[in-house]
């Protein structure tokens, strides 16, 4: 049994979810549920189909791709079965292809067009989604524990242990976070786990603040005085008492947050720091939509309306989160 | 109140030193020296060992320390690898490009937000206030660069009313004609950091405006016969902006990010192009030196933004 502090709720309270959070909420898990599920539906962006017959199709463009009998791929504007031959329009021109060396013939469809290599851009989202959800869902998690344990730290042992920690954080506030990251980027040259580090040491400083006020304030209140006269050890009470309090507020910052950190690792992908060619994150493919931006609007517009509705619904959700707190209190 | 003028300066000379030491030691700690980044792989034995004593790199880690701080101290950033120039020169050049555009991109950012948020609490809850504050959502979510990216597209290449990239046209202009060409190169970044930063500021100010309305003093001035204009503009706003100035000191690191990011998008010529070329090379003491700078930079603001406080806010004065 947790001890709650006098007022709180419990569980299972009437409150109501603000609509725009439920809203937010539901986008967000259709969002996630897209980049698990989505790039078991697609092909990799990588099976690229005759790039030359390919490259940066608008939106909605169809092609016929023409698997011949060496194992090459021919895209096709039309084709037409005459006799036992087949003649395909490719790039325009129309050319005759023997119906002996076709093996299959497959309709294909590219709903948000394809980049300058001929790579579809759906499937390109949808797998560069994984990437940048897992990343910023990591970074997240590093920097919240690492920020709970400093700000837990901090205010526990006190002293000079917490005057050293928080002018610690103080510096790292102070220094630009994208700033900060390049300097380690440029030094570890980061794969994709150690990027999430990378992130998450930049991004501790606000969970530590947030921590080590919650425990101050919560360390005066009278269940905590309580269960010392009842003769609670101090690890007992920090950790089966105190922590779980802060479970609610250290949740709804995180949620704040997470926009954030997808922002970051998608900013780094997009300078080129982050995730690695051929893989793919929504930053690398805005840097890619960036390099053809006079050819293909649909290569900015896609990955750069995706990830701030991301980050929009992350934001709304976390401020949900908050109103919702505040009316249980 | 000079006493805790001179302590908050205090304060934040130290953490300029925390930083400076962190980033000595995140340099000095991370796998292999300068000598295994710059100097050729093939290098025999002997001559690396000579070129590690010509650089002062077989001294013991205290001693390097304190003579990298002694020459920090005196504005002798090192030379940068990649240029092969002092890092403060290569500083001195990117500087004003960069403060020219934030600066503006600040100001774009606050009379913006201000003015959104104005408009909003003239009629809280109103269609209009709800639509604002979405708009002001999405431009707190949205990236910068994909942003600078949708401009570009838009005004540059599918109604060619500006120039895409750089801070000059190649054909160099003097006079009226150069301001000008300065000016049409500055419209899209300026307008990039504004647009992504005063989201955040107008929802900030429209909450305390909001609240500032329902005080007795503009009731008063209501009940004086004020406007409704003129008791929100010139009574309820002072109040409202005031905890803005540390808002804005409390913003400057997403400032500095932010104005990286639309620096590359642009090419502008300006410390983040420079920091961003610099990571690229791998130039470790332009690095060092770019987030010395812009940790002063955000170090500065936020001073600055505490002593505008006390200065205009008798209440918050210590």
């Amino acid at each position: 049994m947790v001890a709650r502090p006098a007022g709180a709720a419990v569980r299972g309270s009437a409150v109501r979810w603000p609509p725009l959070a439920r809203r937010s909420a539901l986008a967000l898990a259709v969002v996630a549920a897209l980049a698990v599920v989505g790039p078991l539906l697609c092909q990799p962006p990588d099976a690229i189909s005759d790039p030359a017959a390919t490259a940066l199709l608008a939106p909605g463009s169809r092609r016929l791709v023409l698997t011949l009998a060496d194992g090459t791929t021919l895209a096709a504007e039309q084709a037409v079965q005459v006799g036992g031959d087949w003649e395909i329009r490719r790039l325009g021109k129309l050319r005759a292809v023997p119906g002996g060396d076709v093996r299959g013939v497959e309709s294909r469809r590219y709903w948000l067009g394809t980049d300058a290599l001929g790579r579809d851009v759906l499937a390109r989202l949808l797998w560069g989604g994984r990437v940048s959800l897992a990343l910023g869902l990591l970074a997240l998690a590093v920097s919240t524990l690492l920020g709970a344990a400093v700000g837990l730290a901090a205010s526990w042992v006190g002293g000079a242990v917490d005057a050293t920690l928080m002018r610690l954080a103080d510096a790292v506030l102070a220094v630009p976070m994208l700033v900060l990251v390049l300097l380690l980027t440029a030094l570890l040259r980061p794969s994709l786990g150690v990027l999430a580090v990378v992130i998450g040491l930049g991004s501790w400083m606000g969970v530590a603040r947030l921590m080590r006020a919650q425990v101050q304030a919560l360390k005066q209140r009278d269940f905590v005085l309580g269960l010392r006269a009842i003769g609670a050890s101090p690890a007992r009470i920090l950790l089966r008492h105190i922590v779980p309090n802060t479970l609610a507020p250290l949740g709804q910052d995180a949620a704040l947050r997470l926009g954030d950190l997808i922002l970051i690792e998608s900013s780094l992908s997009f300078l080129g720091f982050g995730v690695q060619p051929p893989a793919a994150s929504w930053g690398s493919l805005l840097a890619d939509g960036q390099a053809a931006l006079g050819s293909g609007w649909w290569l900015v517009v896609f990955p750069g309306c995706l990830l701030a509705a991301t980050v929009l619904a992350a934001a709304l959700l976390a401020e949900g989160l908050q109103e919702r707190l505040r009316h249980l209190r | 109140m000079t006493r805790r003028v001179l302590g908050r300066i205090a304060a934040s000379l130290v953490v300029l030193w925390v930083v400076a030491t962190g980033t000595y030691g995140l340099v000095a700690l991370a796998p292999g020296d300068a000598s295994s980044r710059i100097a050729d792989p093939r290098l025999p034995a002997a001559a690396r060992e000579r070129w590690r004593r010509d650089f002062g790199l077989d001294r013991p880690l205290p001693a390097r320390y304190l003579g990298w701080l002694a020459a920090t101290l005196r504005g002798d950033l090192d030379v940068s690898w990649q240029h092969r120039r002092p890092v403060a020169g290569l500083l001195a050049e990117a500087l004003p490009p960069t403060v020219l555009l934030t600066s503006l991109g600040l100001l774009v950012e606050t009379l913006g937000g201000l003015a959104i948020a104005v408009v909003q609490a003239m009629r809280p809850r109103s269609r209009l206030d709800r639509w604002l504050g979405a708009a002001s959502l999405l431009g707190y979510a949205a990236p910068p660069f994909a942003v600078g990216l949708g401009l570009v597209w838009l005004f540059s290449y599918a109604l060619g009313w500006l120039p895409p990239s750089h801070m000059l046209s190649p054909a160099g202009q003097g006079g009226w004609a150069h301001g000008r060409d300065l000016a049409a190169h500055l419209v899209l970044p300026v307008a990039t950091i504004g647009l992504t930063g005063m989201g955040a500021l107008a929802r900030y100010t429209r909450g305390s405006l909001v609240e500032e309305r329902s005080q007795g003093y503009v009731l008063a001035a209501l009940a004086r016969g004020c406007s409704r204009r003129r008791a929100l503009l010139a009574h309820a706003l002072p109040n409202a902006a005031l905890p803005l100035v540390t808002v804005l000191g409390l913003s400057l690191p997403f400032l500095v990010s932010g104005s990286l990011l639309v620096e590359v998008v642009f090419a502008w010529p300006g410390m983040g192009q420079l920091l961003f070329q610099a990571a690229l090379a791998r130039d470790i003491p332009l690095l060092m030196a770019g987030t010395l700078v812009g940790t002063a930079a955000v170090v500065l603001g936020n001073v600055l933004a505490d002593l505008a406080a006390w200065w205009l806010d008798p209440r918050v004065r210590p």
